[in-house]
């Protein structure tokens, strides 16, 4: 691949163990991972999305050495992080920065927003204090808050106000990539979009690469350039947006995509949705994944698993159908 | 036109803290027809839930409900005794929450949920009754639910269990408070097409609350958005989706990202919501509107009734010209 790539993931897997009884006896496995491979590219916004389960916020977190992998390769900025210790990790982790989506959860509710934003700079070092107190202040101008913020604790600030602060806190070190972990799921709708217009900006004045995870389409549709679809652990769709909305190859893409509504109230749904949940991780389907619920299923999806494939334009799709 | 099933007039709930008085619901007025899907939408904290906790009269103190009447079938409930309310609650207004496993008892098989439900409208319950009802919400394999614990169900179908429930009564009025927020896309889409079979068979008269446009689109005839504590605009779906007058209500609409429109931008509403214990005066959006004037800042505005059914509370309007 040519590109110019900043994370590269090949056949990436998370096993999580089931144990039970008095010496833990692992009697089996919840396969969150089983088999991820993608790059994301420097500069733009990688979108994944899937329901409940489907494994997107582990890959979150997998990728970023959060987790360690089972198996599969992580390489970051041309180096395999894969088998790092935490030692050989430290100068990969300022680099690469994650906001998760409950900012209440994600912030320690006994420091004030200065001790929480000077906290970065203190544990990469290298800076005055004046440096640091210069540093915050022009962070919090950058995102509409004021000096008297930094005394506030968590509590006293809004969700919108919160999560700026996440944000800026994750950003402080000038990160080059940055996973996204459902920033915007617990706000309200005309919070969320001043959160979403606030990352658009501060990816184009930082230069910023976006591993975006959510569940709403709407929102992949404002701020990614591609996007991945997830489900029950493995990718089954990937593609430019325009392709992937016009054109969905996936039978489960294309449930997603009519399964929301339309703010449009002459256009009720034309399809009826799919049947059924997805499954539980640690049965997996034989064969394709997703054959218990697809509607077009036949002999092959019952026996052997499909492979991601390339139909052209580098819209890739993991199903045995020739077309939809 | 169908009858009028529940009819509230001016309502307001206000909380009586430490801190100040909230008025959660300050005035509230809409109503329900008989077979209509209504469906109350606002932000977080704007009193949508406050105001059915107040229909249902489940307000906890702090809370009081302070004024206004709620008129079901004519008969103003707020009036009743706590004993005679308890002969209206599951029986003529039932109501399912956001999160089903909330409201199930995780000790109880479902077969016995149900039956506890029925044993309090009907002296007939058997086990074939129960299987009808699991049946009429389209329950997947209701001989194993019957039997079955609500942990080991699916959120869907745990919602579905929970409609079973309150359906079993034929409620004149369900009220539904984010049933599907819990849910992921693909099974809130099975709700919704559910609750929509429900009022084809049933002739369902629904009170939706939701903070999502799009459900409420999707599933409603008429609509009503609230900003702290008082209703801002009422219409039909068409009205308030394709021809919404209220800054609050265009705001909302511009700010959702949307699959088939792809925008550089998203449009924002400035600021944030207000503090209930200290409202802003006179129209409580004009700290956020981008077209507030003296008169905002003033006064409160009226209703303006741009047809029968649409109906907007905004000074813009007063002289009847479109902004």
């Amino acid at each position: 691949m040519m590109e110019d790539s900043i994370l590269r993931v090949e056949g990436l897997k998370k096993y999580f163990p089931i144990k039970s009884g008095v010496w833990g006896k692992v009697k089996g496995y919840v396969r969150s991972l089983d088999g991820v491979s993608l790059t994301v590219r420097r500069g733009e916004t990688l979108a994944l999305v899937g329901e409940s389960g489907c494994g997107k916020t582990t890959f979150g977190r997998t990728v970023l050495r959060l987790l360690r992998p089972t198996s599969g390769k992580i390489i970051f900025g041309g180096v395999d992080i894969t088998d790092l210790s935490e030692k050989e990790l430290k100068p990969f982790r300022r680099r690469m920065q994650i906001v998760f989506q409950d900012p209440l959860a994600s912030l320690d509710p006994r420091m004030t927003i200065g001790d929480i934003l000077r906290e970065p700079f203190k544990l990469h070092g290298g800076f005055s204090l004046r440096e640091i107190e210069e540093k915050i202040l022009q962070l919090l101008e950058s995102v509409g808050m004021r000096e008297e913020h930094i005394y506030r604790y968590p509590h006293e600030l809004s969700g919108g106000q919160r999560q700026r602060v996440c944000i800026l806190r994750a950003i402080s070190l000038n990160p080059e990539f940055l996973v996204l972990d459902e920033p915007t799921s617990a706000l309200d709708v005309s919070v969320q979009a001043q959160i979403l217009n606030l990352l658009k900006d501060l990816q184009r004045e930082y230069g910023l690469t976006y591993l975006f995870i959510t569940h709403d389409l709407g929102i992949v549709r404002f701020m990614s350039d591609r996007s991945a679809v997830m489900y029950l652990g493995k990718i089954v769709e990937l593609s430019w947006n325009d392709d992937l909305f016009n054109n969905p190859l996936h039978p489960y893409t294309r449930s997603l995509i009519s399964a929301i509504p339309t703010f449009d109230p002459e256009l009720k749904r034309r399809e009826e949705p799919i049947l059924g949940e997805v499954p539980s991780a640690i049965n997996i389907p034989q064969g394709c994944r997703f054959h218990p619920r697809c509607p077009y299923a036949f002999g092959a999806c019952f026996e052997r698993e499909p492979l991601l494939e390339d139909r052209g334009g580098g819209h890739l799709v993991a199903c045995h159908l020739e077309k939809l | 036109m169908s009858r009028i099933v529940l009819d509230v007039r001016g309502l307001k709930t206000y909380f009586y803290t430490y801190e100040g008085v909230v008025k959660a619901v300050d005035g509230v007025s809409f109503s329900i027809r008989e077979g209509e899907f209504f469906g109350l939408v606002g932000e977080t904290g704007c009193g949508k839930s406050v105001t059915a906790l107040s229909v249902m009269r489940l307000v906890d103190p702090p809370g009081r409900i302070v004024g206004g009447e709620v008129l079901l079938d004519g008969i103003d409930i707020l009036k009743l005794s706590e004993k005679e309310m308890q002969g209206v609650r599951g029986r003529k207004i039932s109501m399912i929450f956001q999160d089903p496993m909330a409201s199930l008892s995780p000790l109880m098989k479902i077969g016995e949920q149900i039956a506890e439900v029925l044993r309090k409208s009907s002296k007939e319950v058997s086990r074939e009754r129960i299987l009808d009802l699991l049946k009429l919400v389209r329950m997947p394999s209701p001989e194993r639910v019957i039997d079955s614990y609500p942990f080991e169900l699916s959120g869907g179908m745990r919602q579905r269990a929970m409609i079973a429930m309150m359906l079993s009564a034929k409620p004149r009025l369900l009220i539904a408070d984010e049933p599907t927020t819990a849910l992921d896309v693909t099974t809130q889409a099975q709700i919704l097409n559910l609750l929509k079979e429900m009022k084809r068979e049933l002739k369902l008269s629904l009170w939706l609350i939701t903070h999502d446009l799009g459900v409420v689109a999707e599933l409603c005839d008429r609509s009503c958005v609230m900003y702290a504590g008082r209703i801002v605009e009422c219409g039909t779906i068409r009205e308030i989706f394709r021809e919404p007058l209220h800054p609050y209500t265009r705001g909302l609409l511009e700010a959702i990202p949307k699959v088939h429109l792809k925008v550089d931008r998203l449009a924002t509403i400035p600021g944030t919501v207000p503090d209930l214990i200290d409202p802003p005066s006179g129209c409580r959006f004009h700290p956020r509107c981008p077209y507030a004037s003296y008169r905002c800042i003033e006064s409160l505005p009226e209703a303006v009734s741009f047809t029968p059914t649409h109906i907007v509370f905004c000074h813009l309007y007063s002289g009847g010209i479109k902004a």
